[in-house]
């Protein structure tokens, strides 16, 4: 369900003329031309960023049409916030804005928002299924009006595919007595490799391959039953690290004039993480704030965002304080990328890591001294 | 699949398998597609897939201290590196394929679209396999893999879309032509443990150079540099007497195992140059100077050569689904991608 604040978003998004003259260092802000370089530097020492062309469908004229938007895919995310034992999680070195408290208005409501609502009459056992998941969010001054009940709707929509799953799962081999173990316990998502009547597929015997490393779990199919998978992942012993993924993206936002990132989770699986999912590897500093299910600008998928109202302000923080620290050095516009994306890891810790890791290595931000 | 024990000098060569990485994108491209051009025919299309080296990632670290463990060749214990993967989005569609990430190599593939689950279930998956497999090993003997190697990295990509509940059902194979005989590791080391660090640099420079994408290349050593040759070029970089050194962008993280897509062009080497033993460098850098991560495993293809224009040997291939059995799996996108949901699609 898209949420009017996203069709409101559009709108002004469209209506709002593409920013000709640079202005970063003075207010954080990026051309399109200017996202454009720092994507082709980041590109340049980040190899595992590349450029997409997107959808055509979505293409936007201002932008180059093979370098629409960024992509990194695949990064392993290995732990959940809560399970976070890092630095901490508004401590993120040495790029952290002082003051964030500032930077981030604290105009947000901390809701609790049953996650499982209607899509549809044929789920009506839902209720013992339900998580309560801690959603607040973002209450700029043009969406007050806007109640929580679209976020909850579009997780809620997200939430009830697995679930929606599970009760099939249910459908299916209930009477094989296969998973009722799992009633109630909680949204594990139902494993989807038990497709309902995909047993009987012929001609493939098992293949005498002992050449092939021994990868996906070779222990317990016993437990399937328990359609265990996404939280434990305990019994398994192959060699493989079995985690979530994300692919992150960044994209050009014409109305804030930032980059704008978004997240598509998968689970050791590789089956589409739900939002509630997604929303533990997020900062619960800004989970609760800023992010929100809406339609890709440039892909027909609808993905988690963070909200790019305040990335401009944050921006020109960093920025200030890069150059505080090293006087006479300039910061040029083709490093904002790299700058954004340690902003970002103190939104998404768990993977900051690896969003980050080829560029500190390499000594990109050659004035540290923040 | 679990026997492996000759550890008494050679060990069996394990490979990598990879993963399909299918993100939602290539899902709605299916969709359009299947709606706009494909329609009810179920004919074989022609699509893409990206692998590329390893990401970043803190094993990579421990990969130089568990390797010395692998040395033993039957170092088993597990690991914990990620997946290899062969990645699919709505690109996988195009005809061209758009310049990726760098070191990023494309797979051409085969996708066999049903119409009905029913379709999806009584297709004959053995024979479906064995046909791509067919065209590999005739690429390889008509010699197209060598001028085009990506060709030794076909795939096959089996689904049905079910449009109206947005759910889709795909199973993934990656044909490996099966040896003669099974080839052996004779060790499994970090490139930097052979290599100087001046070779290293040298090797990523000149895999750059040849335009950052080659996924199969022969190499050429001095006590100075690593140089990447096209396999084309086998004669005047191979020299008689000489250890056949090759080299091959590998998406493994594994710290003693050579990716999957090694396989195919292990059998080239044995087919078409009679290769029987070859030092095969695991490429795992990207282009920017860091830690070195690549490995090198020394691998025996023993065996007689099966002549060229033989019968095509047996294939596998076939991912196994989570559960780890021989199965396919499936896609739930409705949320992402029922209209409803997606009413704002900007501008």
């Amino acid at each position: 369900m898209a949420t009017l604040h996203s069709l409101f978003h559009s709108a002004r998004e469209y209506l709002n003329p593409v920013l000709k003259s640079s202005k970063f260092k003075e207010t954080g802000v990026l051309t399109p031309e200017e996202f454009v370089l720092a994507g082709d530097f980041l590109v340049y020492k980040c190899p595992t960023w590349a450029w997409a062309a997107g959808d055509p469908a979505k293409h936007r004229d201002y932008l180059p049409s093979d370098k629409q938007y960024l992509v990194t895919r695949n990064v392993p995310c290995l732990q959940r916030v809560s399970d976070y034992s890092g630095a901490g999680e508004t401590e993120g070195g040495d790029m952290d804005v002082e003051g964030e408290g500032d930077a981030w208005v604290a105009t947000h409501k901390d809701r609790k928002v049953k996650v499982g609502q209607d899509d549809g009459g044929d789920i009506d056992d839902m209720d013992d299924d339900e998580v309560q998941v801690p959603i607040r969010r973002h209450n700029d001054d043009d969406d007050a009006s806007l109640g929580v009940d679209h976020v909850a709707a579009g997780l809620g929509g997200v939430n009830l595919n697995d679930d929606r799953y599970h009760r099939h799962h249910h459908h299916y081999h209930g009477a094989s007595g296969g998973v009722e173990a799992q009633e109630g316990s909680d949204t594990a998502p139902a494993d989807m490799d038990d497709i309902p009547d995909m047993d009987d597929i012929p001609d493939m015997e098992e293949e005498d391959d002992p050449a092939a490393l021994p990868t996906a779990a070779t222990t317990t199919t016993t437990s399937r039953a328990g359609a265990t998978s996404s939280s434990s992942g305990a019994a398994r012993t192959d060699n493989i690290l079995r985690t979530r993924t994300y692919d992150v993206s960044m994209t050009y936002d014409k109305y804030y004039q930032t980059p704008r990132i978004w997240l598509f989770g998968y689970d050791e699986n590789r089956r589409p993480l739900t939002a509630a999912q997604i929303f533990e590897d997020i900062s619960q500093d800004h989970a609760q704030k800023t992010v929100t299910i809406e339609p890709h600008p440039h892909e027909q998928v609808s993905m988690a965002s963070i909200h790019p109202c305040k990335h401009a302000n944050v921006m020109k923080r960093i920025i200030d304080r890069m150059e505080e620290g090293e006087e006479g050095k300039e910061l040029r516009v083709d490093r904002y990328l790299l700058l954004f994306l340690k902003f970002v890891a103190s939104v998404l810790p768990t993977i900051e890591h690896y969003i980050n890791g080829c560029l500190t290595r390499n000594g990109i931000l050659e004035q540290p001294r923040v | 699949m679990e026997s492996q024990d000759d550890t008494a000098t050679n060990s069996l060569l394990q490979f990598d398998p990879l993963e399909s990485a299918v993100d939602p994108t290539f899902w709605h491209a299916l969709s359009k597609k299947k709606i706009e051009v494909y329609r009810l025919s179920d004919a074989q299309q022609d699509i893409s897939a990206q692998y590329q080296v390893p990401a970043p990632h803190p094993t990579r670290n421990a990969a130089a201290a568990t390797a010395a463990a692998a040395t033993e060749a039957s170092a088993r214990a597990p690991k914990n590196v990620p997946a290899a993967r062969l990645s699919f989005s709505a690109r996988s569609f195009d005809d061209v394929s758009v310049a990726a990430a760098t070191a990023s190599c494309t797979s051409p593939g085969v996708l066999r679209n049903t119409n009905t689950i029913e379709e999806f279930k009584q297709l004959d998956k053995t024979n479906a396999l064995k046909e791509v497999a067919e065209r590999i090993w005739a690429d390889m003997n008509s010699g197209a893999a060598i001028s085009n190697p990506s060709l030794l990295t076909r795939f096959l990509l089996v689904t049905f879309a079910d449009l109206k509940k947005y759910r889709f059902y795909y199973w993934f194979a990656f044909p490996a032509l099966l040896p003669e005989e099974p080839i052996r590791l004779s060790r499994a080391v970090p490139m930097a443990d052979v290599y100087s660090g001046a070779q290293i640099s040298a090797l990523r420079e000149s895999w750059a150079a040849k335009g950052g994408a080659l996924p199969f290349f022969l190499l050429s050593e001095t006590n100075e540099a690593l140089g990447v040759h096209e396999l084309r070029e086998w004669h005047n970089v191979m020299q008689d007497g000489k250890p056949v050194t090759v080299g091959f962008v590998d998406p493994s993280s594994q710290p003693a195992n050579p990716g999957w897509p090694l396989r195919n062009f292990l059998i080239l080497l044995r087919v078409r140059w009679g290769v029987t033993a070859a030092r095969v460098i695991c490429f795992r850098e990207s282009t920017l100077p860091r830690d070195p991560c690549s490995i090198i495993c020394d691998v025996v293809l023993p065996g007689a050569a099966s002549p060229r224009g033989a019968a095509c040997p047996k294939a596998v291939g076939w991912e196994k689904n989570s559960s780890g059995k021989l199965g396919p799996r499936m896609a739930d996108l409705g949320p992402l991608m029922d209209p409803a949901q997606l009413a704002d699609t900007a501008v």
